[in-house]
């Protein structure tokens, strides 16, 4: 990372030299900026524009469905929404959803990344084999696993046949919908924990382990006072990005249980979803949205300051 | 790659043949290398499992004994195919604006100075977070003032908020390993700075330009949300038309799984190709 501004030589007198400052006068920061600010104001307005305008939205009293125009309420969709049963009932899914995801997909990424950190045969391939769910569509495998979990001749429930365990309605009974879109989202994203976690164990200066080895180091001493500490920030790192991703997972649940049955997997998302496109409010659909941002921003400085407790920052 | 697994300890003469500790224990990362290597490979294939039951119902599934059948059905009939073209327009396209646009501005991010850089990537990090529906309803709500729902460009608009970023974010950190002084070289030379980054930085940040590449294809290919809200008929993508074996009078299992299959091929062809790359460039992203 260079602090250099742009177009000046690195001289060691500090003065620009007489090279660069005749370049400076036929090739300097303006032509280059002509170049390079295009895109970057591109990248600006296309994400600041829509996030203004939601914000915006959300404070309007608007329907589609009715011919009132919007009108500005201030900030009384919020109010609204902290008397509202179903948000808080969706919040509470949403947390649900979420720990579940991210403390299950933390643990079993742990103990994957160890074991894919040793030498076997064929490591190499099963690494990269292990990666295939995260490339895949997720609207894809909420179908598949939707397929594969049907109640009536569903390939998991024949398996459970086998042995003697009776059709599971895992989609369809309140209870157990909610565990099932969580293991599908296990299938689907741990491997972005496992390959994160990889990279922070294969970083592990071999002198540390070795040493430890060499000092008669227990196995379980060497995870928990070795291992664990050096991998820590990486273990927050990837703590913060499946909480992100999983508060806004709406493609499986979408596809696998459509917030149902009743709404008992209706997250946040989905919740705001509804709004916006099927109630068509979408003034309270805008809110929604914004509370989910808030949420996420919070979470995330939280997780970020547990890296680096003097910045706040991540390294 | 470092492989802390295949070190052996300096073994005394009382300990011949084994890694063992000199507290005469097996240690921790040499015990039973085969069980665990043998675990490895069940957890992988326990993981592969409901994939191939995916491809194998795709090719059994509704039409025993014809293998192809069910793919016949999916691309001859109704608009899957459509579907699946429109797909590769919007996502090569998408792919093209965001290696265009991601490279120039990751490398603005990367030769100016920390504070605006700084910001740039609070920003980023910050878009990267916003929940698709903050994205979504505006864009919705501005692409139907303009008359532009179901049209390739407001589809490759929305996608751009996902891509860009990432992509921004990962040639900024490409960028900031290619040595200033390379350019710096270059220009001593007589090159003009534009010239400088097209004929000596580039060539260097080649690796990272096609993980952006491939990153963005992938990510276009696979968005379902999106779509979902700002297609329409003409422009639905084969990730929506998926749904269509979905009823609630059941589910078409033979042609959901061939329509799937072909969903994941392009993806899956790509990471095939490219793996090293994007496992690089993904672990890159998250180190920043």
């Amino acid at each position: 990372m260079t602090a250099t501004p742009l177009g000046r030589q690195a001289d060691p007198t500090g003065r620009p030299s007489r090279l660069s400052r005749v370049r400076q006068a036929t090739d300097g920061d303006g032509a280059f900026y002509l170049l390079i600010v295009p895109p970057f104001l591109i990248l600006f307005l296309l994400t600041a524009v829509p996030l203004v305008s939601l914000i915006w939205t959300s404070m309007q009293e608007w329907n589609r469905a009715s011919p009132v125009p919007p009108d500005f309420i201030g900030l009384s969709n919020f109010t609204a929404l902290m008397g509202d049963a179903a948000f808080w009932k969706a919040a509470g899914l949403t947390a649900y959803q979420v720990s579940g995801t991210v403390i299950l997909q933390i643990i079993f990424g742990l103990g994957i990344a160890l074991l894919f950190s040793r030498q076997f045969r064929g490591v190499g391939l099963a690494r990269a084999l292990y990666l295939v769910p995260m490339m895949c569509a997720p609207v894809v495998v909420g179908l598949m696993w939707r397929v594969l979990l049907q109640t009536d001749n569903g390939p998991v429930n024949r398996m459970l046949a086998v042995i003697g365990i009776g059709p599971i309605d895992f989609l369809g009974d309140p209870a157990l919908a909610m565990p099932s879109v969580i293991g599908t989202d296990l299938w689907l994203s741990t491997p972005f924990v496992v390959i994160i976690l990889l990279a922070a164990l294969q970083a592990i200066p071999q002198e540390i382990s070795e040493a430890a080895r060499v000092d008669g180091v227990s196995p379980w001493q060497m995870l928990r006072w070795i291992i664990l500490p050096i991998i820590k920030p990486m273990i927050i790192l990837a703590t913060l990005f499946r909480t992100m991703d999983a508060i806004k997972r709406f493609d499986t649940i979408y596809v696998m249980t459509g917030g149902g049955p009743g709404n008992s997997t209706e997250t946040l998302d989905l919740h705001a979803f509804a709004y916006a496109f099927t109630y068509l409010d979408v003034g309270k659909g805008a809110a929604i949205a914004v509370v989910m941002l808030a949420l996420i921003i919070a979470i995330s400085s939280l997780l970020l300051r547990a890296i680096d407790p003097t910045t706040g920052s991540a390294k | 790659m470092s492989s802390m697994t295949t070190t052996q300890i300096p073994r005394t003469a009382g300990q011949p043949g084994r890694a063992v500790g000199l507290s005469g224990r097996p240690t921790w990362p040499s015990s039973m290398p085969g069980l665990w290597g043998v675990l490895a490979w069940v957890i992988v294939l326990l993981t592969l499992t409901p994939l191939v039951w995916l491809v194998s119902t795709a090719l059994t599934g509704g039409n025993p004994g014809a293998s192809l059948a069910n793919f016949r059905e999916v691309l001859g009939t109704g608009d899957f195919l459509a579907t699946y073209v429109n797909s590769l327009v919007v996502s090569l396209s998408t792919t093209l604006f965001t290696v265009a646009f991601g490279v120039t501005s990751g490398y603005t991010l990367a030769r100016t100075r920390t504070r605006s850089t700084r910001w740039m990537g609070i920003w980023i990090v910050l878009v990267r977070m916003a929940p698709p529906m903050g994205f979504a309803l505006p864009f919705f709500l501005m692409m139907q003032k303009l008359q532009l729902l179901d049209t390739y460009p407001a589809l490759v608009l929305v996608y751009l908020t996902v891509t860009l970023p990432f992509a921004t974010w990962l040639m900024a950190g490409f960028f900031q390993s290619i040595p200033v002084e390379l350019e710096e070289a270059a220009r001593i030379d007589g090159c003009s700075r534009i010239r400088a980054l097209f004929s000596v930085v580039l060539p260097a940040a080649r690796p990272g330009i096609a993980t952006v590449a491939i990153f963005s294809f992938i990510a276009s290919w696979n968005e379902f949300f999106y779509p979902l809200v700002i297609a329409g008929r003409t422009t639905k993508t084969a990730s929506l038309a998926l749904q269509g074996y979905v009823s609630s009078a059941g589910i078409e299992t033979g042609l959901l799984c061939a329509g799937a299959v072909l969903v994941l091929l392009p993806a899956l062809l790509f990471t095939a190709l490219a793996q090293k790359g994007l496992v690089r460039g993904l672990t890159h992203g998250a180190v920043k």
